[in-house]
């Protein structure tokens, strides 16, 4: 856990770039598949307690920077620092660790079908539990544990949920019951891959207001990726705007000119 | 209540919902009960025990198992040691007088079993497949008498073994290739009949009911919809139904036709155990040929797809 | 008509584009010449030979009439009723399956997690160490070909010829039967283990990966829950092929339902035979419906 003024990090590196208090931060990040570039030269940081929406067109380079936060993919340039570590620099025990801190919903949610909510929800804390502690978690669950997922379920107001097998929620259910693995696992921040982008603007709204209830209430840093440049407008007081894997801008909400949203989607005539 | 007492200083609000919740947790009776079943099943012979077992590793099983790997060594190499010219001239030999022959004949009785099997099946899944769901409840006596006949056909085909099929025809008509075909053919019918019907009725709707809905009849609907439809997954099934067929002719040979089984039969009668373990292997590198064939073909269909 | 259900059927996954299909049929119907000509060259004579209808008459005749008592004039005596007799045949059989499956089972398991390329999870990312590299570049590859090539080995080789040799080598004995069975079956279940924990879709695991679980982890709770219900139907369909090989290995003489078959057949004792063959559909049928039953109340998604 960050502590305080920056720190140098075990290998003596400088980590001033990285912010004292921040969730985690890339600086001067590139990435390229082959030959194609995805990302490049990107660098901002997420506090605790922050919310952040990333707007950009499809193929921006999104789901790639998801990736990188995570620890999943190495970056070309550049380094990522979570909770001042560059993640490099990590074994793969600390790996995890840090990736446990962190409370990832993918877009398709990523949920088991044929598993019960409890034990989906339960699987979020994978990453802190031993192998065969967790055979024992899924088999039978202790009281205190299904106790504990009741409450976090409650949290994203499906409760009685938690013992019917995930594919016999709605869609919205489901998503809620990726939010509470994410939540589950008492990250220090909540990422969210396109949360809202198939859904009806009511529940788009709904979602979002949860998010960002539920990061306020844990002080979470919040970092969701969203197409509709409306909602992020509302629920969101910093803007990253991604283009073609470069960022375009990173500025509060207010400061966000229509030119810039314009020139974010604008579509290249040749 | 109970449940409060039960409640361990958490909040009482939930405590019941969640005991409730709980108990309506349905545990499946059947499933519960098929585990159990199946969990014996596997256990259980081996703690009612085999008749005819004393004890397994014995004196005089471990000198059986010793001659018999003494014989398993290629008869011009016993004496000599290991030589590899020898030892190629007595494959040659047994490959020109029996083993070539032989291993034709099996690969050709599996393709023509097996291409029976296909019809036969294709036939069966055109004739016996429930309409479409729109019509189900209107469908004519007749038809659900076909259709009933054709599923019954089919799994009496599929139950009976290949050996066992085989075993009656050869018995019955004489040890010719055709009946060992006919053999093969009627128990892949069957299954390659179910697989097939269960294809043409997991098919999408929409597809057919446009075609009813041009005027097209049931039997056109069929020839141009259903089928080419399906005709991949068909295809699949089938080539995955040959790899069988490969294994099942070599040991129709035990019962007398002319194929690998036949001579591996032979060498054992003979105490041959070398001759009989060259074929073996040689039926052995005939399937997992063909286990590749088939596993590239089907890769090929379903890229195309 | 014929243009406009082309174009109607072209949204349907293009069923038109047969392309590789047409490629395949062609293939086929050569390979069913050849085969004909070959046959009719090598076995000229075996067109007509030995048998005769009238034998065949009479046994399918009695598919209608099966004994109930036996047929044969001298039974010595205390022998237990014929349909007694069939249902310990079917209960040998059952046994014979049961053993087979426990030992394939496990084997078929191990193997086949060997033999599938996801079981080699590595971490991409991270420091990692040169040798935990280097460990993971070699051991998995040769682990994963080796697996592979004796699973298809063990399948290559049928049960009956696998009987044939093992009882060569031990002699009459009961587990040679039950080996007789495992070992092609622990080679199929294999390679069916293979290929489903292969065609799993990943995303779960990576997202458990993205929770920092550890690779026996997202194995285990990633992938296994979402392969395990058509693990589990294969498994109840090989039992059922399990039972049909322990039947026929009572033709080389163990106490299954093959054994009275053709103990039957040899005596012209056609009704016993068919009550032989009833046992047996029975037998099938029964395990076909139970493993029916059991998917599609997976499928539900009820608790075990």
């Amino acid at each position: 856990m960050s502590k305080g003024s920056s720190e140098v990090s075990q290998n003596g590196r400088d980590t001033a770039s990285a912010p004292s208090d921040s969730v985690f931060s890339l600086d001067g990040v590139s990435l390229s598949y082959g030959a194609k570039s995805a990302l490049n030269n990107v660098s901002f940081s997420l506090k605790r307690g922050e919310s952040l929406a990333l707007i950009g067109p499809s193929g921006s380079g999104k789901t790639s920077l998801f990736r990188l936060c995570l620890g999943m993919l190495k970056a070309d340039e550049g380094s990522v620092y979570c909770q001042q570590k560059d993640i490099a620099t990590l074994q793969p025990k600390d790996l995890r660790a840090m990736r446990s801190q962190l409370g990832f919903i993918s877009q398709d949610f990523a949920l088991v079908p044929n598993l019960s909510v409890l034990q989906n929800v339960l699987a979020g804390r994978l990453g802190s539990r031993s192998f065969l502690r967790s055979c024992r978690d899924f088999i039978a669950p202790t009281r205190s544990d299904i106790e504990n997922v009741h409450s976090t379920l409650a949290a994203v107001g499906i409760a009685d949920t938690i013992f019917k097998k995930v594919f016999r929620l709605s869609g919205g259910e489901q998503q809620r019951v990726a939010i509470a693995r994410a939540l589950f696992q008492k990250p220090v921040a909540l990422i969210a891959d396109e949360p809202v982008s198939s859904v009806d603007p009511a529940r788009a709204e709904a979602t979002l207001y949860l998010l960002k209830e539920l990061s306020e209430r844990h002080n979470l840093g919040l970092l969701v990726s969203l197409h509709d440049l409306e909602l992020a407008r509302i629920f969101f007081p910093r803007l990253l705007g991604l283009r073609d894997g470069s960022l375009a801008f990173d500025c509060p909400t207010e400061d966000v000119s229509e030119e810039m949203l314009l020139s974010l989607y604008r579509i290249e005539s040749t | 209540m109970s449940d409060e007492q039960h409640s361990s200083g958490g909040q009482q609000s939930f405590e019941t919902p969640l005991e409730q919740l709980l108990r309506e947790k349905q545990r499946d009776l059947f499933l519960s009960f098929s585990a159990v079943s199946f969990v014996l099943l596997l256990l259980l012979p081996w703690l009612l025990g085999f008749s005819s077992e004393s004890a397994f590793f014995t004196e005089q099983r471990l000198s059986n198992i010793q001659r018999f790997f003494r014989e398993l060594t290629p008869y011009p190499l016993r004496e000599q040691g290991f030589d590899f010219h020898l030892l190629c001239t007595w494959v040659a030999e047994l490959w020109s007088e029996k083993g070539g022959e032989a291993l034709r004949i099996t690969l050709a009785i599996s393709i023509v079993a097996i291409s029976l099997a296909g019809l036969l099946g294709l036939l069966a899944a055109v004739f016996g497949a429930r309409p479409l769901r729109r019509h189900r409840d209107s469908q004519s006596r007749t038809q659900k008498l076909v259709s009933y006949i054709i599923h019954t056909v089919c799994i009496i085909g599929r139950a009976i073994p290949e050996y066992v099929w085989a075993f009656m025809l050869l018995t019955v008509f004489g040890p010719t290739a055709l009946a060992g075909i006919l053999a093969l053919a009627v128990h892949n019918a069957g299954i390659l009949g179910r697989l097939y019907l269960e294809t043409i009725e997991n098919l999408p709707d929409k597809p057919l009911v446009g075609l009813e809905n041009l005027g097209a009849r049931r039997s056109q609907i069929m020839l141009w919809g259903q089928v080419p439809l399906s005709m991949s997954r068909f295809l699949l099934y089938f080539l995955y139904r040959w790899e069988t067929c490969v294994r099942e002719s070599t040991v129709l040979g035990l019962l007398g036709l002319l194929s690998l089984g036949y001579w591996i039969q032979d060498a054992r009668a003979r105490t041959f155990y070398d001759e009989m373990f060259f074929f073996i292997l040689l039926s052995s590198l005939l399937v997992i040929l063909g286990d590749f064939l088939s596993a590239y073909l089907r890769e090929r269909l379903r890229n195309s797809d | 008509m014929g243009e406009c259900v082309g174009k109607k059927l072209e949204g349907a996954q293009g069923i038109y584009s047969l392309g590789s299909m047409r490629g395949i049929l062609l293939l086929l119907l050569a390979a069913l010449l050849f085969s004909l000509f070959e046959l009719n060259q090598l076995l000229p004579e075996a067109k007509s030979r030995g048998g005769s209808y009238s034998i065949a008459i009479e046994f399918f005749g009695r598919a209608f009439s099966p004994a109930f008592s036996y047929q044969g004039q001298d039974i010595p005596e205390g022998t237990a009723p014929l349909l007694l007799k069939a249902f310990y045949a079917c209960i040998e059989t059952l046994k014979f399956a049961g053993a087979a499956m426990s030992l394939a089972i496990p084997f078929g398991l191990l193997l086949g997690f060997l033999s599938s390329s996801s079981w080699w999870i590595s971490d991409q990312s991270g420091s990692g160490n040169k040798k935990r590299h280097l460990f993971f570049r070699i051991v998995p590859p040769a682990c994963y070909s080796s697996a592979r090539l004796l699973a298809a080995f063990l399948r290559s080789i049928h049960e009956l010829l696998w009987a044939v040799m093992l009882l060569a080598m031990f002699g009459l004995s009961e587990f040679a039967a039950v080996l007789a069975i495992a070992l092609p079956y622990s080679g199929t279940l294999a390679k069916i283990y293979s290929e489903i924990i292969d065609e799993t879709p990943r995303n779960v695991a990576f997202s458990l990966q993205g929770t920092g679980a550890g690779s026996l982890q997202v194995f285990t709770f990633g992938i296994l829950p979402l392969a395990i219900n058509d693990m589990i139907s294969y498994t109840l369909y090989r039992f059922e092929c399990a039972i049909r090989s322990s039947a026929i290995l009572g033709f080389f003489g163990f106490p299954t339902l093959g054994y009275y078959i053709a103990a039957s057949f040899e005596n012209l004792y056609y009704g016993e035979v068919w009550s032989y063959l009833y046992a047996l559909l029975v037998l099938i049928i029964a395990s076909d419906f139970w493993s029916r039953k059991v998917r599609s109340r997976l499928d539900a998604g009820a608790y075990v």
